[in-house]
C-alpha cells in the first residue's frame, strides 16, 4: 500500500516538474508575456470596433479600479461587463497589482483575457512598485497617452506621486485637452489612478477644467465617489475596487454624460458638492 | 539585524556535530540564479540555513544580490531504492520558509521619506513558501528540486482558488509554483 502511494506520489511530483517549466530567477524580474494589456494591441481593437459602428454616436464604457490582491474578483466584473452589450470598452484605473512583482501582473493578464472589449489601463501606484514601472513600458505601454473615439478624447495620465517625480504633466495634459483646428470633439475625459491630491495641489480641478475636460475618472480610495467642486463643477468620478463585482457604466451621447454605479447591478449615479461627502 | 545576529549566536552556541551542518546550492526558485546556503540541523528534522545568492545583468532581471535566513523541516519519512546500482535515500519532501531580501535601490529596503509610514511593505523583502523533495547519495550529497511560491501568491491563491483552478493546471498550482534545483553537501 504505501509503495504504492509513493509510486502515485512520485508521478505527481514528477508530472508537475515536466510540465511545466517555469523558473523564476527571482521576485523581482521584469518580463511579462502578456499581450491582453498592452495598449496598442487593445487601440487596434478598439479602431476595429469604431470602423463596425460609425454610424451611432452614443457609445457607453465600463470603468474598473484596484483588482490588486483578487484577480478572481476581476474576471468575474470582466465577465459581467462581457455580457452588458451597450459597452464598448473597458479602462481600467490602475493598481492592477499589490506589489508591482512580475507574477501578479501575469494573474491580472490571465484575468482580462476574459475580457470581450478592449481594455486600456493606467497605471497606479502599487503597479510601481518593485520593478512595476519597467514591467508596465515593457508589457502595458506609456504612462500618459491619448486616444478619441467617436469624437470623444481621453487623456490618460500618470498622478502617481510617491512613486514618480514631476507628475501629472500638466503641460501635456493642457496641450493633449487642447482642440486642433477643425476637430470635432464632443467631451474630453481625464483619467488617472489618484484624484486630485488636495492637500499638495488644491486648484488642480480649477486648472483641468481650465484646459477643456469634462469629466475625470479615478479610482484609489477603493470606494465610490461621484463629486464636483462647487465653484469649478468638473465632475470626478471615484471607482470602487472589484472585490464582489464592482464598476461604473459612463454612457456617452454628443451632447450628455451619464454615469451608472453598479454593485453589480447598476443604478443612475448623480455628482454632488464635495463638501456634501462624509 | 538582530534576527542574523540571533541566527549567528545560535549557530556558534550549539556544539557542532558530524552531519550537521551542511553547504547548499540552488539554483531559481525564486532566491537567484545562484544562492549558497550554510545550514544548521538540529533536533534532527529542523535546520536553519544563512544564505547569498546573486543574479547578474539579464534581459529580465538586473544585477542584484540576495540574502536569505531560512527555516527547514524534514520529515524522517525516507524510502530507500537503488538507481543504476547507486543506493539512493529518498525524503519525499521537506518543507521550508525563506526570508528574502533583494539588494537594489529600485526596491524599498525601507521606505523613503516621502512616503507616510507603513504605507507599503518593503518591496526588497520577501517571503518564499518552499517543498523540496529530496535524494540523498551514500557519500553525504543530497539533490532536491524544489517548489517555491512567493507569499503573495500563498495569499492570493487563497482567497482566489476558484480562479487559480479554473485557469491555470493541477488545481491552479501552476499559476504560482515556481521551480528550483539544488544539492547539499555534509560538512
Amino acid at each position: 500500500m504505501m509503495r504504492a502511494i509513493c509510486q502515485i506520489y512520485l508521478l505527481v511530483m514528477y508530472s508537475l516538474l515536466i510540465s511545466s517549466c517555469r523558473f523564476d530567477t527571482s521576485p523581482w524580474e521584469y518580463s511579462v508575456d502578456c499581450d491582453t494589456l498592452n495598449l496598442d494591441v487593445n487601440l487596434n481593437w478598439l479602431a476595429k470596433i469604431e470602423n463596425t459602428n460609425k454610424e451611432q454616436p452614443h457609445f457607453s464604457i465600463a470603468v474598473i479600479g484596484d483588482p490588486g490582491l483578487f484577480p478572481g474578483d476581476l474576471e468575474l466584473t470582466i465577465k459581467k461587463i462581457n455580457q452588458i452589450n451597450k459597452v464598448d470598452f473597458i479602462l481600467l484605473l490602475g493598481d492592477l497589482t499589490e506589489l508591482g512583482v512580475k507574477q501578479e501582473y501575469e494573474w491580472t493578464c490571465k484575468a482580462i483575457s476574459h475580457s470581450n472589449k478592449p481594455i486600456l489601463s493606467v497605471i497606479g501606484n502599487h503597479d510601481a512598485l518593485s520593478y512595476g514601472r519597467e514591467i508596465w513600458l515593457n508589457t502595458i505601454g506609456p504612462y500618459d497617452y491619448s486616444f478619441t473615439y467617436k469624437n470623444t478624447k481621453f487623456i490618460a495620465y500618470n498622478d502617481n506621486k510617491y512613486e514618480f517625480a514631476d507628475v501629472p504633466d500638466k503641460e501635456w495634459l493642457q496641450k493633449e485637452a487642447a482642440l486642433e483646428t477643425d476637430e470635432i470633439r464632443h467631451h474630453t475625459i481625464g483619467m488617472s489612478h489618484i484624484e486630485p491630491w488636495w492637500d499638495i495641489d488644491f486648484t488642480f480641478t480649477d486648472e483641468l477644467k481650465a484646459f477643456g475636460f469634462d469629466l475625470m475618472l479615478h479610482a484609489h480610495s477603493h470606494k465610490f465617489s461621484y463629486w464636483y467642486k462647487p465653484s469649478v463643477k468638473l465632475p470626478h468620478l471615484i471607482n470602487a475596487d472589484t472585490i464582489d463585482i464592482k464598476y461604473s457604466i459612463v454612457n456617452f451621447t454628443p451632447a450628455n454624460i451619464s454615469v451608472e454605479q453598479c454593485e453589480p447591478e447598476c443604478i443612475p449615479a448623480t455628482a454632488v458638492n464635495w463638501s456634501d461627502i462624509p | 539585524m538582530r534576527i542574523l545576529l540571533l541566527f549567528i549566536s545560535l549557530l556558534f552556541s550549539v556544539p557542532s556535530k558530524s552531519g550537521e551542518q551542511q553547504l547548499e546550492f540552488q539554483t531559481s526558485g525564486l532566491v537567484g540564479l545562484g544562492h549558497a546556503f550554510y545550514s544548521y540541523t538540529f533536533i534532527n528534522k529542523h535546520t536553519l540555513s544563512i544564505g547569498a545568492g546573486y543574479v547578474p545583468e539579464l534581459a529580465d532581471h538586473d544585477d542584484m544580490t540576495l540574502l536569505s535566513l531560512k527555516y527547514r523541516y524534514t520529515p524522517t519519512k525516507s524510502y530507500p531504492f537503488i538507481s543504476m546500482g547507486q543506493e539512493i535515500m529518498w525524503k519525499p519532501y521537506s518543507f521550508s520558509v525563506t526570508v528574502l531580501r533583494g539588494e537594489d535601490n529600485d526596491i524599498y529596503k525601507t521606505l523613503p521619506d516621502d512616503i507616510p509610514k507603513d504605507y507599503y511593505l518593503p518591496s526588497a523583502r520577501r517571503v518564499i513558501f518552499s517543498m523540496q523533495t529530496n535524494f540523498v547519495l551514500q557519500d553525504g550529497v543530497e539533490f532536491y528540486w524544489d517548489w517555491s511560491v512567493l507569499d503573495i501568491g500563498l495569499i492570493n491563491y487563497v482567497r482566489n482558488f476558484e480562479f487559480y483552478r479554473d485557469n491555470y493546471r493541477f488545481l491552479g498550482l501552476e499559476g504560482i509554483l515556481s521551480y528550483g534545483i539544488g544539492f547539499r553537501v555534509d560538512l
